[in-house]
């Protein structure tokens, strides 16, 4: 039973991944219908994560959490808009909320990230007074005065400086990074094929 | 069969060669670590050994450890860095079963929820403690769609839940310094592992505890470290070498004009 329950989904991982791959090279078709039943599952996970979510802030709510309750009555709100949406009684709620709300908070949290990474590259260098941290610093404090806007006649001497560091340094730096991605990708994904580790069945 | 095509059927031999071949050289014995061990010695990697000692912390800390495994489906072209994260995941959820300090999981992709709820599950039920996993332990936070919502939630359960160390692997973007500064104001332990060019930056300036690109791959390997499964990053490595070596030479026969 137990050889059953851990050899069992193994094997049809293995199978339904040489099978994608080989599909994927000779009958694309059979690769999209894998990939297909993939994303149906896909959904499903969503709909049990957003119960989760709701699970827990529930719990979190009869503990007495304020912001837990205002997390519940914002997912029941837009579920309730979204239901108007879809009966007909209203016309893009869901969108407005999202243009409205999610976008500006989104945004002005992206726009602290700048501050907290220049902050943290200053802590890099209290730390460890290494060369790398102080060129880390110096490309953050460089990329920053760059996007700043600028004069005309300081801009024209900037621009090319950041471009030949853009396209010469940066660009060699992240594909020498992609390439190792690649090749562990690959690894990790023969070890996945072979069922040499499945983090499917522990 | 295209020319692209052609090549990945060659990569995909070359590499299962190369990782028979060396494991047939290694037996059973692990590699040694260290640059100078010999030709099948593997590299030390820093942040790995920090993470293997995680677990043991919140023992003697009594504070639980927060994973989380990023925000890539499974079923997406993101998912190789989720499946090694959720690996890394597994290393310590089996450490704390023994323990009995429960890890506290969170994710930022649908997909991610059921899958690191299985790994809890199955590390806790092979020591026969399931019934202390519990579903909450496992907790879903947005969807792949939104990263600042993602970053946003994690940093404000880390400060929720008293956790001692941060562990975050697998891919993110910028939304990482969130999680990453939540995690520095509350003086935690961090490892921070990823294959996001964005999200490498950030995670070398919050610890020193980082894992860049191809080091995430290696984790599940090189955690539980069977002779294959490091023969597989010494393939890897290998591979590293050539690749740089046919570079190099396709540089040079462009530069002379034969190319």
């Amino acid at each position: 039973m137990n050889v059953l329950r851990r050899g069992l989904p193994a094997l049809v991982a293995i199978v339904v991944g040489i099978v994608t791959l080989f599909g994927l090279l000779t009958v694309p078709p059979v690769a999209g219908t894998i990939l297909g039943w993939a994303t149906f599952l896909a959904a499903v996970a969503l709909a049990m994560g957003v119960l989760n979510l709701f699970g827990v802030h529930f719990r979190r709510t009869i503990d007495g959490s304020s912001y837990s309750f205002l997390l519940l009555l914002s997912m029941l709100g837009v579920f309730g808009l979204a239901l108007t949406d879809a009966l007909g009684f209203t016309t893009g709620a869901v969108e407005l909320v999202f243009f409205y709300i999610q976008a500006p908070l989104e945004a002005a949290l992206a726009s602290l990230l700048v501050f907290l990474l220049l902050f943290a590259g200053f802590r890099l260098l209290q730390r460890e007074r290494t060369v790398g941290a102080v060129l880390f610093l110096l490309a953050v404090l460089f990329f920053l005065f760059t996007q700043s806007p600028l004069p005309a006649e300081v801009a024209a001497v900037v621009a090319p400086v950041r471009a030949t560091v853009d396209n010469l340094l940066v660009a060699a730096g992240v594909r020498g990074l992609l390439l190792g991605i690649a090749l562990g990708v690959i690894t990790l994904s023969l070890r996945l094929l072979a069922g040499i580790e499945r983090p499917y069945s522990s | 069969m295209s020319e692209q095509e052609l090549v990945t059927v060659l990569i995909i031999a070359l590499a299962t060669a190369l990782i028979v071949i060396i494991s047939r050289r290694l037996g059973n014995d692990r590699p040694p670590l260290g640059r100078l061990a010999g030709p099948f010695a593997l590299r030390p990697l820093d942040g790995l050994n920090v993470l293997q000692q995680q677990a043991g912390m919140a023992v003697e800390s009594g504070r639980r450890l927060h994973v989380t495994v990023g925000r890539a489906p499974l079923h997406g072209p993101g998912g190789p860095s989720s499946v090694a994260a959720l690996q890394a995941f597994d290393y310590l959820a089996t450490a704390g079963s023994t323990s009995g300090v429960t890890p506290l999981v969170t994710v930022g992709a649908a997909t991610l929820w059921p899958a690191a709820l299985g790994v809890g599950q199955a590390a806790y039920d092979a020591v026969g403690r399931g019934e202390q996993f519990r579903l909450r332990d496992s907790r879903f936070i947005a969807d792949e769609g939104f990263p600042f919502v993602y970053g946003a939630g994690v940093s404000a359960l880390l400060g929720l839940e008293s956790a001692g160390s941060n562990v975050g692997v697998g891919r993110f973007g910028s939304e990482l310094t969130l999680i990453a500064e939540a995690a520095r104001r509350r003086d935690m332990i961090q490892v921070l592992g990823t294959d996001d060019v964005t999200a490498m930056a950030v995670a070398t300036a919050y610890t020193d505890n980082s894992l860049w690109g191809e080091e995430l791959f290696a984790a599940g390997a090189y955690l539980k470290g069977s002779a294959v499964q490091l023969a597989s990053l010494r393939t890897q490595d290998v591979l590293r070498w050539l690749l740089v070596a046919i570079l190099l030479l396709v540089a040079l026969l462009g530069a002379v004009g034969l190319l």
